[in-house]
């Protein structure tokens, strides 16, 4: 096969590879894509920087979230010797207290000298 | 155009074909990639990263700019593509089996077997009519060595075909 030949089969096998797969039109990919992406690119450090605004801002206002006072009531049934009578339920509603959480005063817990002595 | 003075989109428009086709050319065949690689191509001169500055032709500067985006693109994603082309060719090959392989089917496929420099030096000089000079300016490299590529090409695309002929 001379050179004229093998570039005149090259060239008519490739018209008829470009025949089937055909491009796409040039106005989706310059203008539509091309065009539309540009303007959004100064914004998104803006768009980042919100995101990461809003995560900090949720994770300080759950760490401020204070659980309910405890009841004296109930403080004084579970420091009793039967604290084991006191429904479950009635715990249940409260959440863990964090370390710095005040403890309910002596005075209100009402503990006679019996009961601290056992 | 704001970064591309140069460039007449209307232009860009009339050579966009012959560039998706090129593109064809430097993706051995993928059609995806090739669309990718010409939206990059469209997008670095939209954002000026790639700048025409008229020192060769439009045509020229535009595949040597895709052929870049290509190349890059494949250094990334080689090893995905080597494993996936290996699919994909037992999957053509499962397709094509009952039907007579074309004349043309042979030549386009044996034309992307060949090693990238080969490949891409024929395509411009025998379909796309570029000198050998102007095709060692796309590819950026001398003329001497698109020379070699070219003659290496033809050697090697005889040999391709004659394998080819010769298989049942």
């Amino acid at each position: 096969m001379s050179d004229h030949d093998l570039a005149a089969a090259l060239r008519a096998a490739l018209e008829q590879r470009d025949r089937v797969v055909r491009p796409p039109h040039f106005a989706t990919m310059w203008t539509d894509r091309g065009e539309r992406r540009r303007p959004l690119l100064p914004w998104r450090p803006l768009v980042a920087s919100a995101a990461c605004a809003l995560v900090v801002v949720g994770i300080v206002w759950n760490s401020t979230q204070r659980p309910a006072r405890l009841d004296p009531v109930l403080a004084h049934q579970l420091s009793s010797a039967e604290y084991w009578r006191v429904p479950t339920d009635d715990v249940l509603v409260y959440e863990a207290a964090p370390l710095s959480a005040d403890l309910p005063s002596p005075t209100g817990l009402q503990i006679s000298l019996e009961e601290s002595l056992l | 155009m704001r970064h591309n003075p140069l460039i007449d989109p209307r232009e860009l428009e009339q050579l966009h074909g012959q560039c998706f086709s090129w593109a064809l050319t430097c993706t051995r065949g993928h059609r995806s990639e090739a669309e990718d690689v010409l939206q990059m191509t469209y997008l670095a001169i939209i954002e000026g990263r790639a700048r025409f500055d008229g020192e060769s032709s439009l045509k020229t500067w535009l595949f040597a700019v895709i052929r870049n985006h290509a190349r890059s693109r494949s250094r990334h994603l080689r090893y995905v593509l080597q494993s996936l082309s290996r699919i994909a060719a037992f999957a053509a090959d499962e397709q094509t089996r009952d039907e007579p392989h074309s004349e043309t089917h042979r030549l386009v496929a044996a034309l992307h077997a060949l090693p990238n420099r080969q490949r891409e030096v024929l395509d411009l000089v025998f379909y796309r009519g570029l000198a050998i000079a102007e095709a060692a300016k796309v590819l950026g490299i001398g003329l001497g060595t698109a020379r070699v590529h070219y003659e290496r090409g033809k050697a090697t695309l005889r040999r391709q075909l004659a394998a080819l002929e010769r298989m049942p």
